[in-house]
């Protein structure tokens, strides 16, 4: 049983203190979803906030069929497509991948000194190789190794089949491969 | 099995998720072709790099910001549509006296619908004629009849053939 029902249940019948409730357990995911989708800070912040007001005024339409998680992973994904489409950023869906790979990108490799600036640098990378992905490929491949969502739920969210979820996170690893190359380091390479 | 037909399952043991019994049948084509072996190596090592991403920090006052957004004035309205219905009333049934003063015939039909169905209400509320704005101060009309009486009460309500029941 979805642990976040009774709060959804609470939330729609009015209680501001269920739908906080809500938030905390799942702005932290929701916002890394939509800055990985993005790769932009200060949208994400925005967006993030849209998908939760979203989220809130849709409250009675959720049936319950799907998980709470889920749910709110298919309005973020609108909310996301929606400011796209508004802002007409199709250099973000069909970016080409950076020339030679991320060795190219000023700073892509972290240094050897770890802390807060090599994870940074660390997403930024990885985020710069998502978004040379075709939309399709990088949301279902955010989704399942970013987000960790389940191949069911994944299917659930962009409503395809489970195949085709399979098939699109196959293509998007094998996209993604050469542009990751320098973020591996002593990881095995593999043949293609 | 064609390698084409392993995709699937290559993508799936790359993030642990195969199936004890496809695993056998993934196996069974592994130990005859390198290309399907060195794909999986591949899916492995892209499919762990991103899930060690560092997460993203939430920005400070994320949820305060959320919060305030969602108590702005009005906010209460959207979710208890009651308290949004008690304000419209007032509206609506000064509109319905408009209509049914300047539209003539029509608005007196559809107002008469709108008019049995409120007597049929104060009948079933044990009192004489109510006026339909006392009804929405009867905690025990339920939220949907008081909606509908309010839609009933446009002049082109969506259940315009209310003036045909009688």
């Amino acid at each position: 049983m979805d642990a976040d029902l009774r709060l959804v249940a609470e939330a729609a019948a009015g209680s501001a203190e269920a739908f906080d409730e809500l938030v905390r357990r799942h702005q932290r995911p929701i916002f890394n979803l939509v800055r990985a989708l993005t790769g932009d800070e200060a949208d994400a912040d925005d967006l993030a906030q849209e998908v939760f007001v979203r989220a809130f005024r849709s409250l009675g339409r959720f049936r319950g069929e799907s998980s709470f998680r889920t749910w709110l992973h298919a309005v973020a994904l609108n909310v996301v497509r929606t400011h796209r489409e508004r802002r007409g950023r199709q250099r973000q869906l069909l970016a080409p991948a950076p020339a030679g790979g991320l060795e190219s990108v000023p700073g892509a490799i972290p240094p050897a000194d770890q802390g807060v600036e090599a994870r940074l640098i660390l997403r930024e990378a990885i985020d710069a190789a998502l978004a040379s992905l075709p939309e399709p490929l990088r949301v279902a491949v955010t989704l399942r190794d970013v987000q960790g969502l389940e191949y069911r739920e994944i299917a659930g969210v962009l409503k395809i089949p489970m195949g085709t979820v399979e098939s699109r996170i196959f293509r998007a690893r094998q996209l993604l491969r050469p542009l990751l190359e320098p973020l591996l380091g002593g990881r095995p390479t593999g043949k293609r | 099995m064609s390698c084409e037909e392993m995709t699937r399952l290559i993508a799936r043991r790359a993030d642990g998720t195969l199936s004890a019994s496809d695993g056998d049948r993934l196996d069974a084509h592994l130990t005859h072709c390198v290309s399907c072996r060195a794909e999986l190596e591949v899916q492995q090592v892209v499919a762990r790099l991103l899930s060690e991403r560092p997460e993203a920090p939430l920005p400070f006052g994320f949820a305060e910001r959320l919060s305030g957004r969602l108590r702005s004035p009005g906010w209460l309205d959207l979710v208890d549509w009651r308290a949004w219905t008690y304000r419209v009333a007032p509206a609506a049934a000064g509109l319905a006296l408009f209509a049914m003063v300047t539209a003539g015939p029509a608005a007196q039909t559809s107002f008469n619908g709108a008019s049995v169905m409120l007597e049929s209400l104060a009948v079933d509320h044990g009192g004489g004629s109510l006026p339909a704005s006392a009804l929405f101060w009867q905690p025990e009309v339920s939220g949907e009849t008081l909606l509908e009486v309010v839609l009933r009460m446009e002049p082109d309500g969506p259940l315009g053939d209310a003036g045909d029941e009688r």
